[in-house]
């Protein structure tokens, strides 16, 4: 009985041996095939990431004031931090820095209200829903720039051109992101909300005490999406705005250009000035901004 | 207060007694009044605005007389209004591209391998970054004199004269679509990989056991599942291009010789540069036309394909 268990247990054992051998050699040459993925990506990732390190190379390498350099160069050498301190004393840039925080945070806070106080409601049944729900479908049609010029005649009639509010009062409601709120409010159980008002809670406080602390990520997604759409303008602005102590960064930068025409290596530092802020807050919170993007777009 | 004296105390603030729906109903539209406010100023009023200013001729002052047909009439005297319809398909074409790229990059990316993630965010980065910065970074890279790109050119033997990138029309044209490809690849890669996750591993073992190749896996597994997903960029890429006004402003301004405006940059210079706020009204609503009908016709064909 012993020996006959021996020999099966060795033609196991040698099954067992035989099968891992196979599977070294796949995972060989799975290895193999990964590296070779990887080495791929990271050439063209590279590739793809080479703007941005030319303009911190230019930025953070060359004097400020030559036009062209002889020969381009890869390496970082010599850095300093010449260019950016002398952006810093040619314009007034904590004052566009500031114009930007202000209307950004204008459009933040103030989606964030809107967008919530209009999903709330869109989550609840009530008459001429459908007219409200269509006219959102149908406005998301409607391309804020294709309109631009009698919006900034409207701005006009409000007494907004130049300010803070004028700028971002467009960018203070935005139709996808209440559709990401009141789909992520529809997830929250009614029975919930029912004893809350049985408790004696208002409705804002429902919508602001109760739902806002169920509905964090999709809170976040339209805190990016504004954030993102806001401190990017352009166009809008640039409408808006005509007295140069109102310009917001991109404004600031598109004229830093045309005032100083060929000086790459200071536009470049002014650039990455600009662009500084959203790369953090990127790199920081990589998974919330893909997922707010992409949620941004793909709305069911 | 109890939650049976509610309906008193309503009764007590409006006289005629409101039922139950018609409350919600009234909490309902009070909620949406901001948010509705906002969407009617900028949205509503703007395009009915248009439309009216379409017709009339206003000046700086903002004296408008009534002018009748004469701006739609105009659209055949502007040479620069075909140059920019031209262009504004021309730059769409910056979709496909990217979208194939991005392909491409999600197939690579969803083979698992250590670091993928990293690689996902550098090529999301341009995406969220700001399209004016990205024109400046660009503008000194395609400089024929100095610009980075002809000397990698040159050196890697691609080229024996250096281009003119952004003053000749052609090349210039080309500029704005790389740049345009560059800064959305990303996104769409996140879209792809996202609609690739989506798709069951067990219909490629199937495939697999019935003698597929990794080609025809592609062709027959891949693409079709991944047809509802390519549509959602097309539809985002429609919307979306209104980046290429940043990028058209910052990189070339238009030109050379007009040659790269589309019709959103010469909207805005024919209102804001030359005062033709009527003109430019007109041209708005053929954009708006455009944009409507690509995005209902994309809608169109994947409610076609998918219900």
């Amino acid at each position: 009985m012993s020996k006959i268990n021996e020999k099966i247990n060795r033609k196991d054992v040698g099954n067992v041996l035989d099968k891992i051998a196979v599977h070294r050699g796949e995972n060989r040459v799975d290895t193999v095939r990964r590296l070779g993925y990887f080495v791929v990506a990271l050439v063209l990732a590279l590739l793809f990431f080479f703007p941005f390190y030319w303009l911190i190379k230019v930025a953070a390498t060359w004097p400020s004031g030559s036009l062209y350099a002889g020969t381009p160069s890869l390496g970082l050498e010599s850095l300093e931090l010449y260019n950016f301190i002398r952006v810093y004393y040619e314009i007034p840039f904590p004052r566009y820095l500031f114009n930007s925080i202000v209307i950004t945070m204008l459009a933040v806070v103030g989606s964030l209200v809107t967008n919530s106080l209009a999903a709330y409601s869109l989550t609840k049944d009530f008459v001429g829903k459908k007219v409200v729900m269509a006219f959102m479908v149908a406005a998301l049609m409607i391309p804020y720039y294709v309109t631009v010029i009698p919006a900034f005649l409207l701005t006009n009639e409000l007494g907004l051109l130049n300010t803070h509010l004028g700028v971002a009062l467009p960018f203070m409601t935005f139709i996808i992101g209440t559709f990401i709120l009141k789909n992520s409010f529809d997830a929250i159980p009614d029975s919930m909300l029912e004893a809350a008002r049985l408790d004696g809670a208002s409705e804002i406080y429902v919508l602001f005490g109760v739902m806002w602390r169920l509905a964090k990520p999709a809170l976040a997604t339209n805190v990016i999406l504004a954030f993102i759409q806001t401190w990017n303008a352009y166009l809008w602005p640039l409408v808006v705005v005509s007295d140069r102590k109102m310009q917001p960064l991109p404004l600031a930068l598109a004229s830093f250009t045309t005032r100083f025409d060929g000086n790459f290596a200071l536009q470049y530092a002014f650039a990455i000035m600009v662009l500084v802020p959203v790369v953090i807050m990127f790199l920081l919170l990589q998974k919330q901004f893909i997922r707010s993007v992409v949620q941004g777009s793909v709305k069911e | 207060m109890s939650i049976q004296d509610f309906p008193d105390q309503m009764r007590d603030r409006f006289p005629v007694s409101l039922s139950r729906k018609h409350r919600r109903s009234l909490i309902a539209w009070l909620g949406l009044v901001p948010a509705l406010a906002i969407l009617i100023a900028y949205r509503l009023i703007p395009l009915l605005w248009n439309f009216l200013l379409s017709f009339q001729n206003m000046r700086y002052t903002g004296e408008t007389s009534w002018v009748g047909l004469e701006n739609y009439f105009q659209l055949m005297e502007d040479p620069v209004f075909l140059d920019a319809l031209f262009n504004t398909f021309l730059f769409l074409g910056s979709v496909p591209i990217a979208v194939t790229i991005a392909l491409g990059l999600a197939l690579l990316l969803n083979e698992r391998f250590p670091g993928s993630n990293v690689f996902r965010s550098m090529f999301f980065l341009p995406y969220i970054t700001m399209m004016v910065a990205i024109a400046v970074t660009w503008a000194y890279m395609f400089k024929s004199q100095g610009g980075v790109i002809n000397y990698a050119l040159q050196q890697m033997g691609l080229i024996n004269q250096n281009i003119s990138w952004l003053s000749d029309s052609w090349w210039a044209r080309l500029s704005v679509i790389i740049v345009h490809v560059w800064k959305t690849t990303g996104f769409y890669l996140i879209i792809i990989l996202a609609g690739l996750q989506n798709i069951p591993q067990e219909i490629y073992e199937v495939a697999r056991i019935d003698g597929a190749s990794t080609r025809q896996r592609f062709m027959y597994v891949t693409l079709p599942l991944l047809k509802p997903t390519l549509g959602v960029c097309a539809l985002v890429g429609l919307v979306t291009s209104f980046e290429l006004f940043d990028l058209v402003q910052v990189l070339t301004s238009g030109g050379p010789a007009r040659s790269t405006e589309i019709l959103i940059t010469w909207i805005y210079k024919q209102a804001f540069e030359f005062g033709n706020f009527g003109y430019s009204a007109v041209l708005a609503i053929i954009l708006f036309v455009i944009m409507a009908g690509g995005s209902l016709l994309g809608m169109y064909i994947q409610s076609n394909d998918y219900v």
